[in-house]
């Protein structure tokens, strides 16, 4: 298995075989996950006190050691070079945990292991991950990784930073200032990302390269950001003035960095979709607890049916995001090699879900949920920031179509004329996955939503041609049917083999979820397409040139 | 010296406890496992002992089901050589009697110095299997020791007497002592612990237990709690705090 499973949705094409049966981690995975899991929970509960690290806007280095000492720096390391190598599934429900007690500590761990060490581990040589790994592993070293810049946020191409050669050695002088770099207060590795001018690429694209800058080499760590939320972790600006990189310490080849960064970051996110995921799931278990024992007009309110409806909606909403993150993490586990797509719409749904449950949960706390009393207001001030960074949802959004699309536009070249055409009047629906009696109602509109999806993109191709790039609006309602297909598939592959495994009966509370999960799941992507169909867009876009136009609200009558 | 600890797999603590629709087992459905906690304490005491004399090999010995091997993969981890998996089907219960029959068998085979036991499960509550296993085994035993130290050819246990009172007992080898929450928190298990573990041999076997002596006839939920009620504020409440903890709660 090594194709995306998304990519072939905007052809109408819907890959059952991949989907069956829904991943799982074999006895031995499953039994040092679970151990190393229960030690780092035991380890939180009795350490790691949110609150705490919230106000003092750090996490304490006992903490930081005491984690340490439990693996968490080594958790994706090979064990060649002493770490726990776990593969994608297990690491990624380590990340679930650690969100589970505290927001900082899960960006801390993923700043080292999902970002920070990760070109290493992938690109660098033997020499490079025997010099560094060992250390890494055990947390003597902690790593961060280094791309965004004051000027170069989404459009992380535009990047300044400059290597230039050194003309008095064999290395690099690294001159520059990185931006909103996770654990870059503590790090002592940062993977860096640079414009290498000296070395240009022969397709004309800027030559950027990765580098291992050690911080004795020379890296001065600014002041730390005043933060909404995960204020406990570390986030700063760097400055590079005339730091030497030894030859020896960039990562694969001179010029082909950006492609490196985008790799490292395109695998990641599932990572900060499950954070989101421990998070709701916590929060969920908060509301249960607080709505069936807060009392009014004498009875709990979690008795009358507009607190039910926050409860069954959340758990709907974060039955489809697990499925997805798992389902993505052992399509990986696998042999998938690109799961960009899958992991992109696993961070929108986790960041989305988790705005969505922590609102509610505020919400159903009342003026409790808002003081500093309750855990609420700290769990939404932390929550906020997943919408932003590791690719804003904007930035996902448009690169999840145009990734479709461009699937699209080869398969029309391939295809000669007539084929769009074909497209836009409806290919026929795919075969129905085959799932149990109860789900087969989701099932059928897993299929037809799929051929909806394809339909929706030829017609967005043939209307707007060239110009699609710049239809963001009709971009995203793709992604949005995209992700909603994906969940749909991911709840339908779960539900169906604990089904199959547990029987009918003991399955009966999964089936109901699952079944109000694909129904959600189903209305958004309709929404989303009947958006393209209405003028809303249309009126969106002139409401907003109202608006830039006069600085402000419109001139109305009041 | 060797050293035997018997370790349980129970449901976590913070299980939400559901009875099974046969009315005498649990819904095992949705129960997280772990380490029975005076197991735990009992694992500790005898990490302790090698950590101090390091030619001393501590053994863990479970019966359970096959999934057990998670919990023994832990104890490994945390330090243990060892461990002995007398693998049941995990349906069948086994009462103290039986638990304790096959246990023995195992431990003679090994001759340790000195078997721990944690003083209670945390499922059963019954603190019977320690006991037992000593009158099996012809060993000499303390109940809830707090404290055990081992040195020429002894151990030292100290346990908690009435009135706040401490009792130290010297046993000679072998000698069996069951162990409740001392000083000492169990450890994590290290970075380094858990790789090791990996390696270290789990001596597997299926045991057919005889049949059971005790059988549970029915299981049931304690009744639900009423909701707290506040009487009143301030001094002016308490007389009828005091009538109503008289006469409606009769606990004065």
């Amino acid at each position: 298995m090594s194709d995306s499973f998304v990519k072939p949705l905007f052809l109408g094409d819907l890959r059952s075989d991949q989907l069956f049966p829904y991943p799982r981690l074999s006895g031995e995975d499953a039994e040092l996950l679970g151990m190393v899991r229960e030690q780092i929970s035991r380890f939180c509960e009795e350490n790691v006190d949110a609150g705490a690290i919230d106000q003092a806007h750090r996490v304490p280095a006992e903490v930081l050691d005491g984690l340490a000492a439990l693996g968490l720096f080594g958790l994706v390391v090979p064990e060649e070079y002493g770490g726990l190598d776990l593969n994608n599934t297990q690491y990624t429900k380590i990340g679930e945990e650690l969100a589970r007690h505290d927001g900082a500590v899960p960006i801390l761990s993923g700043g080292h292991s999902t970002i920070g060490i990760k070109a290493l581990l992938r690109f660098g040589t033997d020499e490079q991950k025997s010099r560094y790994l060992p250390r890494l592993a055990t947390g003597e070293l902690k790593a961060c990784f280094a791309l965004s810049e004051p000027g170069a946020g989404s459009d992380a191409q535009a990047l300044k930073a400059t290597a230039r050669r050194d003309p008095d050695g064999d290395g690099w002088i690294l001159d520059g200032e990185k931006l909103w770099i996770t654990n870059g207060g503590f790090a002592d590795l940062f993977t860096v990302f640079a414009r290498t001018p000296d070395a240009p690429r022969e397709d004309g694209r800027p030559s950027i390269t990765c580098f291992l800058v050690e911080k004795g080499m020379g890296v001065e760590p600014q002041k730390e950001e005043d933060k909404l939320g995960i204020r406990g972790s570390s986030t700063v600006p760097l400055l590079f003035e005339g730091v030497r990189v030894p030859d020896g310490n960039v990562v694969g080849e001179v010029g082909q960095g950006f492609g490196i960064a985008m790799a490292v970051l395109n695998a990641g996110r599932t990572g900060l979709a499950s954070n989101c995921l421990g998070a709701s799931r916590v929060l969920i278990e908060e509301m249960a607890r607080y709505t069936s024992e807060r009392q009014q007009f004498g009875r709990p309110i979690g008795s009358f049916e507009l607190i039910q409806e926050k409860l069954g909606r959340n758990a709907q909403l974060v039955y489809a995001l697990e499925s997805m993150v798992y389902l993505t993490t052992g399509m990986v586990d696998a042999g998938m090699a690109d799961s960009a797509l899958e992991a992109a719409l696993c961070k929108i749904m986790g960041t989305e879900t988790l705005w969505a449950v922590v609102n509610d949960a505020v919400q159903c706390a009342g003026g409790n949920g808002f003081t500093t009393d309750y855990p609420y207001e700290r769990m939404l001030r932390d929550a906020r920031v997943n919408m932003i960074f590791e690719g804003t949802n904007e930035i996902l959004r448009i690169m999840v179509a145009k990734a479709g699309l461009r699937v699209l536009g080869d398969a029309l070249k391939a295809g000669g004329d007539g084929d769009l055409e074909k497209r836009v009047r409806g290919l026929e629906a795919p075969d129905v996955p085959a799932v149990p009696g109860p789900l087969q109602v989701d099932a059928v509109a897993l299929a037809m939503g799929t051929t909806t999806l394809a339909q929706t993109a030829a017609t967005a191709l043939q209307t707007h041609g060239r110009d699609i790039g710049e239809r963001q609006l009709t971009l995203a309602a793709l992604s949005d049917q995209a992700l909603a297909l994906f969940g749909q598939a991911a709840v339908l592959s779960r539900a169906t083999s604990a089904f199959e495994e547990l029987g009918e009966e003991a399955a009966a509370a999964e089936i109901v979820l699952a079944q109000g999960a694909c129904r959600r799941l189903a209305r958004r992507a309709r929404d989303a397409q009947s958006s393209l169909r209405d003028n809303d867009h249309e009126l969106l876009l002139r409401a907003a040139a109202f608006v830039s136009d006069h600085e402000g609200m419109p001139e109305t009558r009041r | 010296m060797k050293i035997v600890v018997c370790v349980k797999r129970v449901p976590s603590t913070d299980s939400r406890i559901k009875i099974a629709a046969d009315g005498t087992s649990l819904d095992t459905s949705s129960i997280e496992w772990i380490l029975s906690p005076y197991d735990e304490f009992a694992l500790e005491t005898a990490l302790r002992i090698k950590d101090a004399a390091t030619d001393t090999e501590v053994v863990v010995l479970c019966l359970g089901p096959s999934d057990a091997t998670k919990e023994l993969r832990t104890c490994l981890a945390l330090g243990a050589d060892r461990a002995i998996h007398l693998e049941d089907d995990g349906a069948s219960r086994h009462d103290a009697q039986v638990t304790s029959g096959l246990l023995a068998e195992a431990i003679a085979a090994e001759a340790p110095e000195l078997v721990l036991c944690g003083k209670l499960a945390a499922d059963s509550d019954q603190g019977q299997v320690g006991l037992l296993l000593s009158y099996r085994l012809g060993f000499p035993c303390v109940t809830e020791a707090r404290e055990l130290t081992a040195a020429d050819g002894k151990v030292t246990a100290k346990r908690a007497a009435g009135g706040g009172t401490s009792e130290i007992w010297e046993l000679p080898l072998p000698a069996l002592v069951t162990i409740t929450k001392g000083e000492h928190e169990p450890r994590y298990a290290s970075l380094k612990g858990i790789m090791a573990a990996k390696k270290k041999p789990i001596d597997a076997s299926d045991v057919s237990a005889p049949a059971e002596t005790l059988r549970v006839t029915l299981m049931e939920l304690p009744a639900e709690r009423q909701a707290g009620r506040i009487v009143g504020e301030g001094a002016e409440a308490v007389g009828e705090l005091v009538r109503l903890l008289r006469e409606e709660a009769k606990v004065i």
